[in-house]
């Protein structure tokens, strides 16, 4: 009996004691590892810089190609205004070191020269992706390389569309083919409303670099298996310069701002962790959150603005903005003899390619086009005498010359709305007796299509495509079906050349000379 | 008369016989009992729930275990701890080595054990096992001793052992010398 409860006893004992036994919780979570200031993400898609993107019509796209010195260029620019003039000069001072770079190493000067017929060059936004090429394959393609494959690339693409925030990243490579000499990034952003620029870097404060830069070394600590509760630091000027080097990459995107961190980092941390010195690009989100207390004012608004429709100003008519013929290969196309009923369908082909053109109109056709002179204007093309009826000047009298010149210049000005300050004498003909009457410059022209013969279209799409050079002043007439007809081609082909078509006043840097006889820029 | 004795003595070697296998079978199942009750009583009887702030003796050593951790004390320098959940258990003992040749003994010659400065000031060199385990010693570097510690990690329902690697940091951080 008593042997019956000992092994009772020494049972419940055991019972009760296993019973008490911590048990397993099963609701229990482990710790969640404080929440990463930066993570990796995956690179920013560019936005479209196409005319139905959000900046199609925001920017004024250049294209430049020098095959003599051996560069090609593609960049945007913005529509010309006080707060966006800065801007404007950083992307051109880039082209111009491109080119500066290229003269060196070439021993050519740099002088606008159109290219051969089929060269391709009538488009000239950023084209998608390109600054993300690997260098020599941007070298090597035709559509962003220089001839050949040897020199400069420059290509361009737009990182921030956000209210009146605007940033394009612009990068230049050059080399020989294979042998890449520099590949440098530059990311620009403009606020169009304050007109304040500033380089991607700028859209930090000071101290960013190392406060990001020790969130970035926490990331991939964390990345690589990481126990300690150690927070990282930046621990030397390598670093630093690594990080800062990020920071000149930032662009906006959902998840906050991101940057590029290059390829080779490392730090003591990561190196005692066994971690390998980066081998490739790594981009990295900043939360908003994060970000909002490192950045620059100019950052604090890129990011309050991100995500608003871009609200920066809408370019000028093609005629009406400063070209600068000493980057780009100028031709003014010009026509002579109207307006008629043709010259409604060349304003149309022009209006497309976003192209500008001088017409010198007959002062006896003003009232029965009025509408079509205004239009020119409005359009920003350029109205110029061509006197009243179309005489030859040299056989009139003064006083006739002087009518001829004065009727058809107020009745275009008031026709056109504006200042008619040139005129081109009737098939040519000018004396020193026509020029001193006239009191303007007289605009002749160095390549004449004969389109008045009535040539076949092709014959004539060539003499207007091919003949021309850098400065030419091209003759047709507004009154030829001909010439309507080919207008479109016409365009096309001066376009894939690499011109930029002008008004004369812009051919002649925006002032026409006083006097004189002008059959071309000087 | 003599029948009526046979038969008084067959039901009585029944008895017996029954009476035995019934002793039998409750010895057996008190041992099966004791097998399986006993070992994690007597377990028990050196277990604790940790605060998260009272430091746990390890020899040369001590841990400050996370909070609501399960502490069971092995030997006067080791001891096994395991998360509320019980996927993670670590066996923690000062052994007297310096981190980077006690670290070595528990991981595999394939692995490469790395090296952090820990929070708490010491040095932690760990190198990562099959299926989340983990071996790291704690301690000053080319100093003994230091504190080993073996982890296992095995997750209810397939999670993963990753889940688990900010509990491991908390506990490498809580050990003191």
């Amino acid at each position: 009996m008593r042997a019956r409860w000992t092994v009772a006893a020494l049972a419940a004992a055991a019972l009760v004691l296993s019973a008490c036994a911590p048990a397993s919780r099963g609701g229990w979570s482990p710790p969640e590892p404080a929440p990463d200031a930066v993570t990796v993400t995956d690179p920013v898609p560019e936005i479209t810089a196409a005319r139905s993107g959000p900046l199609g019509a925001g920017i004024v796209p250049l294209r430049v190609r020098n095959d003599a010195v051996g560069i090609q260029a593609r960049v945007a620019m913005l529509p010309a205004g006080a707060t966006t003039d800065a801007f404007n000069v950083q992307v051109e001072q880039i082209v111009r070191a491109a080119i500066a770079d290229r003269v060196a190493v070439s021993g050519t000067a740099f002088v606008p020269t159109p290219s051969p017929v089929g060269a391709g060059l009538g488009d000239r936004r950023c084209a998608a992706g390109s600054t993300g090429l690997p260098a020599a394959a941007l070298l090597a393609d035709p559509a962003f390389g220089p001839a050949g494959g040897s020199g400069a690339a420059v290509v361009c693409g737009f990182v921030a569309a956000d209210g009146p925030i605007v940033g394009e990243r612009v990068r230049v490579v050059s080399g020989e083919g294979a042998v890449i000499r520099s590949d440098t990034t530059t990311t620009l952003y403009a606020d169009v409303q304050t007109g304040e620029t500033a380089t991607a870097d700028g859209l930090w404060a000071e101290g960013a670099a190392a406060a990001l830069g020790a969130h970035v070394a926490e990331g991939l600590r964390r990345d690589a298996g990481a126990l300690s509760r150690r927070p990282a630091t930046v621990a030397d000027d390598a670093q630093l310069a690594a990080i800062q080097a990020a920071l000149a990459t930032t662009v906006p995107s959902d998840e906050g701002l991101v940057i590029t961190l290059a390829a080779g980092f490392t730090s003591p941390d990561l190196a005692e962790l066994g971690v390998p010195v980066t081998t490739a690009p790594i981009d990295f989100a900043i939360p908003a959150a994060v970000a909002s207390g490192l950045v620059s004012p100019l950052g604090a608004r890129l990011l309050a603005s991100y995500g608003q429709p871009y609200s920066g100003p809408v370019v000028a008519p093609a005629g009406t903005r400063a070209v600068d013929c000493t980057l780009v290969p100028c031709v003014a196309l010009t026509y002579d003899d109207g307006p008629s009923d043709y010259t409604p369908g060349i304003l149309d082909e022009l209006a497309a390619r976003d192209a500008a053109a001088t017409f010198f109109a007959l002062g006896q056709k003003a009232q029965a086009h009025a509408d079509t002179l205004a239009r020119m204007t409005r359009e920003g093309h350029e109205v110029a005498g061509h006197t009243w009826s179309h005489p030859h000047l040299p056989q009139l009298t003064d006083a006739q010359i002087a009518a001829q010149i004065v009727d058809s210049t107020r009745a275009l000005e008031a026709a056109s709305g504006q200042d008619v300050t040139a005129f081109r004498p009737p098939y040519g003909e000018f004396s020193p007796r026509v020029l001193a009457v006239a009191a303007m410059p007289a605009i002749t022209w160095d390549i004449d299509t004969l389109d008045w013969q009535g040539p076949a279209d092709d014959v004539l799409i060539a003499r207007a495509v091919e003949q021309p050079r850098a400065g030419s002043i091209v003759l047709q007439h507004d009154i030829q079906a001909v010439t309507a007809r080919t207008a479109g081609a016409v365009l096309d082909g001066l376009l894939d050349r690499g011109f930029q078509l002008v008004t004369v006043r812009q051919l002649f840097g925006g002032e026409l000379p006083a006097s004189g006889v002008w059959r071309r820029a000087p | 008369m003599i029948g009526d004795a046979r038969r008084g003595s067959t039901a009585r070697r029944w008895e017996i016989a029954l009476a035995c296998a019934a002793a039998l079978l409750v010895i057996a199942g008190v041992a099966f009992a004791a097998s399986v009750a006993v070992p994690p009583t007597i377990a028990n009887l050196a277990s604790e729930v940790s605060d998260g702030t009272a430091a746990t003796e390890l020899g040369d050593a001590s841990v400050v275990v996370p909070a609501e951790w399960v502490i069971t004390r092995d030997s006067a320098d080791a001891i096994t701890v395991r998360t509320p959940d019980g996927a993670l258990r670590a066996s923690l003992q000062t052994v007297h080595e310096k981190p980077a040749d006690a670290v070595a003994q528990g991981a595999g010659a394939d692995a490469a054990p790395r090296s952090e400065l820990l929070a708490s000031g010491l040095t932690v060199m760990h190198a990562d096992l099959d299926d989340g385990d983990l071996v790291a010693a704690v301690g000053t570097p080319d100093a003994a001793p230091s504190v080993r510690v073996v982890v296992q990690v095995r997750p209810p329902d397939g999670g993963a052992p990753a889940a688990y690697r900010a509990a491991i940091g908390d506990l490498l951080e809580g050990i003191r010398r």
